[in-house]
């Protein structure tokens, strides 16, 4: 679902710069506003987003781990706090309040969103789009990293064919802890030598392609449209708007000893109807081009 | 050639200071070389391993000269960034993530501006067909999609010369043939001038405009491809003979004086107009149906995806010392079949059981066999058969690689050490993935004779046809994920017009039991002597 949703999605297609400038606004979004429903409704975003562009497999199996981690830290701040003044109840002659509790509430979500806002990131800005936002200001680094991006998964890969080669080869029955550590041993030297080995055929290779003989650029994949930079203002100046409201004091939100009520009225809702619609561009986006498609389908059908 | 030398090479030597047991010694790896290039020709390097070619090659581009003694002069008329070089493994040549980084990473390396890099790129990857992987990840490519990659990455620089160091051996039959046709039109479209090295020319032979056969650090013969090879079979020594291609050898045992066929359809032609009296030809005939059974697998189902089953409602009995080849083309399943059978994956759906005292299992990459730092410790182990191990480093002539690490050997002499490790043990089954990928004949035929001797079952999974059918007991082909079908390894080849040996391509019409050169010998044979 999620690579059939990238590969025509208008949002995908974008440059990695606006990219970047999205997510900058979400993340600033989750991180500045205090109001535990602000986040709730990032959270909700951060889902959307990753079930949509990274598909509901990635999602599950992130949150498999996602939910633990965020519930365990609710947990902690109500056992572990006392601050705020309404008791709800005493847990071995400790109080828990109110207060603590919906604090713990927006922690979770806050963290959970940020964890989740990641696996859209990934997807969204997979690793040759990342390299080319960093190549030009760290050509070399960003080159490096590619290449250990590669080398990894092939490393692994390998530990596991000789581990494979090797059991069937010599079996043995001997079970004992030292034996284990010993072969393991071997394996690894065997395996770090085969790299190494074969580092040097690649050094050799990247020489004869005239590496390091000048300054390395990066090859020109992706143009800046009039698009792009609508988005990218659009993006940009959401991002100064909530700054300049955090540096007012407009984002704050009380917890203790008493926490402010939780509703959204006069400017406040100005501000969380920007937040909504920005942060919920990308969709606005897929829904336009989903009609326009639909009406292309339409249309051939009759004629 | 009538056109001028872009390199000529007067009197070049070469020497590596080797460092081996705490000692430094001098091993000349090239001595009184001379040889032009020509602009536009194809040349080829052949020899045994070890005989110097790729040094000699090496020498030719500055930036991949290895370290040594250089002597004697190599003149040239075109600049070192105009001269590309592409060598043997392809794994080791694409170093990112994805296929278009790699194709960039030249002109990126030489601060192309934008535009040219755009407009290269675009006539390079149209030029040869290679849209649909620019996307993929280099993992996801077939050993000789992978060499064509690297290939075009360095043609981005718009090069003159190509140097390809061993480009196909490496690769399966048929991967290697879609990379030599990409050299021909390389060569015929553009007029690149093409210089590569081979050591089992089967593949190579006919794109070669001009030959270059090398032993011992030294040039032997050096002329047009149909001469040299003339000059090969007229050498009268095995040794050489054995690196003539099949066809060429049959058609100068036919007729000496004809010249040299170097395709099939040249064999063909020549065979028919030549009108042989032909003898019948013994067949020889085991039969292996009631024998004891090693392999027993029933109905095996197994899938690395949930795209496709690998493998599928797979039936396969193998008998005790049966020698059998598995055949089939890429991704046929053949390497999963071995790997089932030697326990390293467990079948999904059906029962796969092997018995078995000792089994020794080939991998296809070879470097995930070694363990050690030198081939005799790695050979070596407490309860062997000391005189066996003698005699086989005897038979393989392991003698002066035992003190080597396995790394720094050819690929041929790790396939010769991994060999020996396996035999040593004593193995009632042995399982070969490609064993004779980088092999030569003469020791092909060792091998063949070592494995019979053990008195072992062997599987073999092998896209080499000459070799199943010289030494197979029987042959079973795989297609789409089953036993298309089972024979001996004789009737496999006969009725076989496209899947078989470039002898049974050219005689095919006038005897179909003609399918391996020792057939020729023996049905015509008396004639040329």
């Amino acid at each position: 679902m999620g690579i059939r949703n990238r590969v025509i999605s208008p949002f995908y297609i974008s440059h990695p710069v606006t990219l970047l400038t999205y997510f900058t606004a979400l993340l600033s979004c989750i991180f500045i506003f205090k109001n535990p429903l602000f986040t709730a409704v990032a959270f909700i975003v951060c889902c959307i987003l990753a079930i949509y562009y990274a598909g509901f497999d990635r999602f599950l199996k992130s949150v498999r781990w996602i939910v633990p981690i965020g519930v365990l830290v609710l947990i902690l701040n109500i056992f572990l706090v006392h601050r705020g003044s309404t008791v709800l109840f005493y847990f071995l002659y400790n109080p828990i309040t109110k207060e603590a509790m919906i604090y713990g509430i927006y922690n979770m979500f806050m963290l959970m969103s940020v964890m989740t806002a990641f696996i859209s990131f990934n997807a969204l800005i997979d690793s040759t789009r990342f390299l080319y936002l960093f190549s030009n200001v760290l050509p070399k680094t960003s080159f490096v990293f590619d290449m250990a991006l590669r080398y990894i998964p092939l490393f692994k890969k390998r530990a596991s064919d000789l581990s494979a080669v090797q059991n069937v080869n010599n079996k043995t029955n001997q079970k004992n802890i030292k034996d284990k550590i010993t072969k393991s041993g071997t394996y690894l030297k065997a395996l770090t030598a085969w790299t190494l080995e074969e580092g040097m055929d690649t050094a050799l290779s990247l020489k004869v392609k005239n590496y390091g003989t000048r300054k390395k650029v990066h090859y020109a994949r992706y143009r800046y449209t009039i698009r792009d930079i609508i988005l990218t203002v659009i993006f940009l100046s959401f991002s100064v708007f909530i700054y300049i409201n955090a540096f007012l004091g407009e984002t704050d939100f009380v917890f203790y000893p008493v926490t402010d009520r939780l509703e959204i009225k006069g400017y406040t809702l100005i501000i969380f109807l920007t937040m909504t619609v920005t942060i919920f561009f990308p969709f606005i986006l897929e829904g336009f081009t989903a009609i326009k498609r639909g009406c292309t389908k339409i249309w051939l059908q009759k004629h | 050639m009538a056109s001028k030398a872009l390199i000529s090479i007067k009197n070049m030597g070469f020497t590596y200071d080797n460092y081996i047991q705490g000692k430094t010694r001098k091993k000349v790896a090239l001595k009184g070389i001379n040889l032009d290039i020509y602009e536009g020709e194809i040349l080829l390097i052949m020899g045994p391993s070890g005989c110097g070619k790729t040094t000699l090659l090496r020498n030719l581009k500055k930036e991949a000269a290895p370290y040594g003694n250089l002597s004697g002069k190599i003149e040239s008329l075109v600049d070192s960034s105009k001269i590309s070089i592409v060598f043997s493994n392809p794994e080791t040549q694409l170093v990112t993530t994805s296929v278009l980084s790699d194709l960039a990473l030249s002109m990126e390396n030489l601060s192309y501006d934008a535009y040219t890099q755009k407009k290269r790129m675009s006539e390079t990857v149209s030029y040869f067909g290679i849209e649909d992987l620019l996307h993929r990840h280099p993992d996801t490519l077939s050993g000789g999609q992978k060499q064509i990659i690297s290939l075009c990455s360095q043609l981005m620089v718009h090069p003159e010369i190509l140097l390809l160091d061993e480009p196909v051996s490496q690769l399966d039959p048929i991967s290697a043939l879609e990379f030599t046709d990409t050299l021909r039109r390389l060569n015929e479209e553009l007029g690149i001038t093409i210089v590569m090295t081979e050591h089992r020319p089967d593949d190579v032979i006919s794109l070669a405009h001009r030959l270059v056969y090398m032993e011992q650090a030294e040039v032997v013969y050096q002329d047009d491809t149909r001469n040299t090879l003339k000059d090969l079979w007229l050498s009268h020594e095995v040794k050489r003979k054995d690196f003539l291609p099949v066809v060429s050898k049959c058609s100068l045992f036919l007729d000496e004086k004809r010249p040299t066929c170097i395709t099939p359809k040249e064999l063909k032609l020549m065979a028919k107009s030549l009108d042989l009296p032909t003898k019948q030809i013994q067949k020889r005939h085991d039969d292996f149906i009631n024998a004891e059974k090693v392999v027993k697998i029933r109905e095996l189902f197994f899938a690395y995806d949930r795209e496709r089953y690998a493998l599928r409602n797979l039936n396969l009995d193998i008998s005790k010392n049966e020698f059998l080849c598995i055949m089939g083309s890429n991704g046929s399943g053949k390497s999963t079949l071995l790997k089932i059978i030697s326990g390293i994956l467990k079948p999904h759906i059906g029962k796969a059981k092997a018995y078995y005292k000792q089994i020794q299992y080939m991998p296809q990459d070879l470097n995930s066999f070694f363990t050690e730092d030198t081939v005799h410790e790695q050979m070596a182990f407490s309860e062997m058969d000391e005189s066996y191990y003698i005699s086989l480093t005897n038979q393989l002539n392991l003698e002066e690689l035992l003190h080597k690490h396995p790394y720094d050997l050819s690929a041929g002499e790790q396939q010769k050490a991994v060999l020996a490790c396996m035999l040593l043990k004593k193995p009632d089954l042995i399982i070969l993935d490609e064993p004779t990928k980088s092999m030569d004949p003469s020791l092909k035929r060792t091998i063949s004779g070592l494995l019979k001797t053990s008195e072992a079952t062997v599987v073999c999974a092998t896209h080499d046809l000459e070799f199943a059918a010289s030494y197979a007991t029987r042959c079973v082909m795989l297609f789409n994920g089953e036993i298309a079908y089972s024979m001996d390894a004789k009737s496999f080849f006969k009725e076989n017009r496209y899947y078989t040996t470039s002898v049974n391509r050219s005689f095919g019409q006038i005897d179909s039991n003609l399918v391996l050169f020792e057939d020729i010998e023996n049905a015509y044979g008396g004639k040329g002597e």
